[in-house]
């Protein structure tokens, strides 16, 4: 998959998420962003995306990330 | 730069820490209150005396205090004499306090009083260490040997070292009292009050009570290193001991036993009660004490005795006037006031009133037609002849507030604060209405005289009392609260 | 000891300050393992340290372990699962003989109070035994090590020394606060070098937490011993004003340890988490467990709701959620599950008594799911009554709100038993007792002088606090002319000196926290 392939996919179940068709994530996007993105939708988040594209973070990269830019690193090391 | 720098912080750390113990003892002192018996009077004196004036020193607890009187010594011999000792010092505490007074004194003599030499130190009781401890001024050997002492106590042990942590609660009822500079002691740490004890001492007993034991260890070492302290500074040590009950003939052995071996002279009171003629009433206000009588009789022994053992200066023929001198006059004004609270009858009243340095208030109330009588005593104590006393007056106030004294009926109105005192400190008000001590009416007799009388100099209230117009005899005085 | 704000620890820190900086950079951190292996013999019953390192000789292998197992798998290639089940294995072991021991030690009645009720062992109390110092909180700490090694977040430590200082550092045994090893390891094994301004900060930290602790708190306690001393007697609003008086109590408590704590750390120029940042602004209940004994909420939160709601069991119970009742309930009721386990954590991690579990976990539970439940009903609400969000007035409403759920909450955490603490809610509410607004306060104990000091303290606290949002206070004051500097600290200094509650006099009632 592409980069831009992904951040579509991602930016899908942020919408889904947050019942919010306006979203849209760029690589700098952080939780300060997006006013329902606590600690709790965090996870849900997590959960999510590893469903969508068949991959799993490990615990350490779920807390650890920076911006949706470092989860999409990640998400094209592992598909 | 940067050594500069590590200089500079250095000082501005030491400047810091500088002012935060000035701040320290500044608060101590406010918030410290002066114990109840001998301890803060004693120790604040001697602190206060000039220093090396002393000849004599005596070391004890309060059999001490109140077998030998300093002033007595000085009126008749000339000593120069400080009771040191602070009520129920503990023996161990001696060599503490010989230390103390090496640092500020150089006498020739020292006398030890033995009576607590019996008895093991009990580091439990917080409240007698702070009589002796509290006051103390902070050194290395304070530090050290308190910790000897107190080690098993250490709650007690710094609250000696730090006043602060025993009376930190007091900032909740700070007084004007408490911001007030050291007093001179001039009693020169001896209490001789004039009670008589109810009870007669039975002196059968000092042969007949069972012994107790022998000197304890701690105590005899303490002894030793007062003898070897004295030896080291050319001092002249001499142990006694006052009458009480309580001691007994075998006690008396043991610290015999004691003065022996270390060469000392040992006076012993309990030899003399015959010779001196000592009154097991009358000479003692309780059961192990001299009051003023009793106290009298054995000073002049003892300063005879001390004049034959010792070469000691007579400090009367001195140039100028000594501390012993200005107690003396400051024991003839104490004496003056307390004879004049112990008069009975009017006529007696007037003859003893001390109107120099003192506040004197009259206030006559009502039949106006013995105004007469007391214008023309006035007049004599005035020296204002009595036609120009003029006008209908009713209060005269001598020696402070008003102009020349007397106020003739006008409204003036004068407010007085004092300062504070050991019988009374507050606000005097005088009108021709009356006169109001600390807010509170001060006529007490509404037919007849009310006199009111203040020391400027100790700034206390000497004395508050009416006497009816028709009951002249009778003193009274406002009831006790 | 007695405790940090006893002589003797200030004594211990003094030392231990001098020699830390006396000796060459490399010894450092030994003087701190030396100086807490120390504190730790003279704080607690010293044979019980044989739990503690049980604790770090069988993570310390166990996180070298997966480091190697890790290593292994990456060169290796390609999937390594019998080496994960290998893993997996090492850490339920490891977290089985930790855990095991914390629930042995220090929640055993939390079994045996409930079979209590169905009548076995009636009237049979369980004898106490000697738990480690700090035991609830270093456990969570060195397990906390052990899962971010087992997850590759943190590299293994390889010297266990250093592993046993990260466990028994001396300031965090107490009450605190809980730290992560990437976190800690950065200044703690450093060679810190000795810097005058940290050390200036370090005390005024120090001298804050005393004031917090020895003016505010202790008095605090007067008036909150009384009422739950004698329940019967004190009702109505005894029980309320009782109530808030201890979580202020408790905060000033915690916080003020908090601060001697960090402070005293700071010295070091070791550098502890926060664990608490203003809680009382916080708006909601939710907000609130972020800003009060932050290092605990986020260690539950990382190592046991994440994993769980992470977990496939999870999500299989989302998927079969949104089968049934939609999607929106499929992803609120997991979380509600996962927000209960952590608060039933958080309940079971205060205490061996069910009142806990109750008081200090179902309860605030109850408060946030109930909140997002009820959340479109509030809506409508604050719209009827045409309220703004925005405003300021509405936010110490808010405030207020959350002040007043936490201070239910804790009737348990201070009251005696689950049926004392629900027998005082009951005389709270029902019993109409006015009598500590007409003087009733001034018999509890407390002096109407000793109140002054205490409201004056509070008052400043609050400045202080709201201050704080801004910035740091110790760096505002830092920026004063020096003899208003100098003038504030010794003001505070002198305070605590003579108005502290504190010797002879003063019953000293020690950390609250410190019983973990």
């Amino acid at each position: 998959m592409t980069r831009e392939e992904i951040f579509a996919g991602v930016n899908e179940v942020f919408r889904d998420i947050f019942d919010d068709e306006e979203i849209t994530v760029g690589e700098a996007t952080t939780a300060d962003d997006i006013e329902d993105w606590d600690s709790l939708e965090h996870i849900n988040l997590i959960v999510a995306i590893e469903k969508k594209f068949g991959m799993k973070f490990t615990m350490g990269e779920a807390t650890g990330m920076k911006n949706v830019g470092a989860m999409v690193d990640i998400i094209l090391e592992r598909v | 730069m940067n050594k500069q720098s590590l200089v500079q912080k250095s000082i501005r750390l030491l400047l810091f820490l500088g002012i935060l113990c000035a701040l320290f003892l500044t608060v101590q002192d406010v918030l410290k209150k002066d114990t109840e018996h001998r301890g803060s009077d004693v120790v604040k004196g001697f602190y206060a005396e000039k220093k090396n004036d002393m000849d004599v020193v005596f070391l004890g607890s309060s059999t001490m205090f109140c077998t030998v009187d300093p002033l007595v010594l000085y009126e008749n011999y000339g000593i120069a004499a400080y009771d040191f000792g602070c009520s129920a010092q503990a023996f161990e505490s001696e060599y503490l306090y010989l230390k103390e007074v090496l640092r500020y004194q150089k006498p020739k003599v020292i006398g030890l009083e033995v009576v607590s030499i019996k008895k093991k130190t009990d580091p439990s009781d917080l409240e007698v260490w702070s009589y002796a401890m509290a006051d103390l001024r902070f050194s290395f050997d304070k530090m050290t040997e308190l910790y000897r002492m107190l080690h098993t106590e250490r709650d007690i042990y710094a609250m000696q070292m730090l006043p602060i942590l025993q009376y930190k609660d007091r900032w909740k009822e700070l007084s004007e009292e408490d911001f007030a500079d050291n007093r001179v002691n001039y009693t020169k740490g001896a209490y001789t009050p004039a009670k008589i004890t109810e009870e007669p001492l039975d002196f059968s007993r000092y042969y007949t009570d069972e012994p107790e034991g022998p000197i304890p260890e701690e105590n005899r070492e303490t002894l030793e290193k007062i003898v070897t302290l004295c030896r080291e500074n050319g001092i002249s040590l001499f142990l006694f001991k006052g009458p009480n009950i309580g001691w007994t003939v075998h006690d008396t052995e043991n610290v015999q036993e004691l003065a022996d071996q270390y060469d000392l002279p040992f006076l012993n009171y309990f030899d003399l009660l015959e010779e001196l003629n000592v009154d097991p009433v009358g000479d003692f206000r309780d059961f192990s004490h001299f009051n003023r009588f009793g106290s009298q009789k054995a000073s002049v022994y003892m300063g005879q005795y001390l004049k034959e053992q010792y070469d000691l200066p007579d400090r009367r023929a001195q140039e100028g006037e000594n501390s012993w001198d200005i107690s003396l006059q400051a024991r003839a004004r104490d004496r003056a006031q307390e004879a004049l609270r112990g008069a009975q009858g009017l006529d007696a009243y007037l003859n003893l009133i001390p109107y120099t340095g003192h506040t004197v208030v009259f206030s006559f109330h009502g039949d106006t037609r013995r105004l007469q009588f007391y214008k023309e005593y006035l007049s004599t104590v005035l020296r204002v002849p009595v036609e120009e006393m003029t006008g209908n007056f009713s209060i005269v106030e001598i020696n402070g507030l008003c102009d020349e004294g007397v106020i003739d009926g006008s409204d003036k109105t004068v407010r007085k604060k004092t300062g504070r005192g050991l019988l009374g400190r507050g606000e005097l008000e005088v009108s021709a209405d009356g006169f109001w001590w600390n807010g509170e009416n001060g006529v007490l007799a509404e037919d007849g005289i009310t006199i009111w009388v203040y020391d400027d100099e100790w700034e206390q209230l000497v004395d508050h009392v009416g006497f009816a117009a028709d009951a002249v005899d009778t003193a009274v005085r406002p009831a006790e609260d | 000891m007695t405790g940090v704000t006893s002589i003797s620890f200030l004594l211990f820190f003094a030392v231990l300050f001098l020699v830390y900086y006396g000796l060459p950079g490399k010894l450092r951190w030994g003087v701190l393992l030396a100086g807490s292996l120390f504190f730790y013999t003279a704080c607690a019953v010293p044979y019980t340290i044989v739990y503690l390192l049980a604790s770090v000789l069988t993570v310390y292998p166990a996180a070298r372990y997966f480091a190697k197992a890790d290593e292994a798998a990456r060169e290796a290639g390609g999937s390594a699962t019998e080496a994960e089940k290998r893993k997996k294995r090492v850490l339920i072991l490891a977290l089985a003989v930790n855990f095991g021991i914390l629930a042995t030690l220090k929640y055993r009645n939390l079994l045996f109070q409930p079979l209590q009720l169905l009548g076995v062992g009636e009237g049979v109390s369980l004898p106490a035994l000697a738990a480690p110092l700090g035991i609830s909180f270093y456990t969570l700490q060195i397990t906390g090590y052990l899962l971010d090694c087992y997850w590759g977040t943190c590299k293994a430590e390889k010297n266990p020394g250093r592993l046993l200082l990260f466990t028994c550092y001396f300031p965090q045994m107490v009450s605190g606060p809980i730290s992560r090893y990437d976190a800690l390891s950065g200044t703690l094994f450093a060679p810190n070098r000795f810097d005058t301004e940290r050390t200036a900060r370090g005390v005024q930290r120090i001298l804050w937490g005393f004031f917090l602790k020895l003016v505010i708190s202790e008095r605090l306690a007067v008036i909150v011993n009384a009422v739950y001393d004698a329940p019967e007697t004190y009702t109505g609003l005894y029980v309320w004003a009782a109530a808030f008086a201890f979580i202020l109590q408790l905060y000033t408590d915690f916080s003020g340890c908090m601060d001697i704590v960090l402070g005293v750390s700071e010295c070091f120029g070791v550098t502890l988490p926060e664990n608490f940042r203003m809680p009382f602004l916080a708006c909601t209940t939710q907000e609130f467990w972020q800003r009060w004994h932050i290092t605990l909420g986020t260690w539950l939160k990382d190592y046991i709701m994440y994993p769980v709601l992470k977990s496939d069991l999870w999500y299989r119970m989302g998927t079969g959620i949104r089968k049934r009742w939609g999607k929106s309930l499929s992803r609120k009721i997991p979380t509600w599950a996962g927000l209960l386990i952590l608060w039933t954590a958080m309940g079971v991690w205060h205490g061996n008594d069910w009142k806990y579990v109750i008081g200090e976990g179902f309860w605030f539970w109850l408060l946030i799911v109930g909140g997002q439940i009820c959340a479109p009903l509030f809506d409508k609400g604050i719209a009827l009554f045409h309220i703004n969000r925005a405003s300021w007035y509405w936010k110490w409403v808010q405030r207020l709100r959350t002040f007043v759920c936490f201070a239910v909450g804790m009737i348990f955490f201070r009251a005696d038993s689950l049926r004392q603490s629900f027998a005082m809610i009951r005389n709270g509410l029902l019993r109409w007792n006015t009598a500590i607004l007409t003087g009733g306060l001034w018999e509890l104990g407390l002096s109407k002088k000793d109140g002054a000091v205490l409201v004056l303290g509070l008052f400043l606290l609050l400045i202080v606090s709201l201050l704080r949002e801004n910035g740091s206070m110790r760096e505002r004051v830092a920026r004063w002319p020096l003899p208003v500097r100098w003038a504030v600290w010794y003001l505070l200094f002198f305070a605590v000196l003579v108005t502290g509650f504190y010797g002879p006099s003063c019953d000293m009632s020690g950390f609250i926290y410190a019983q973990f």
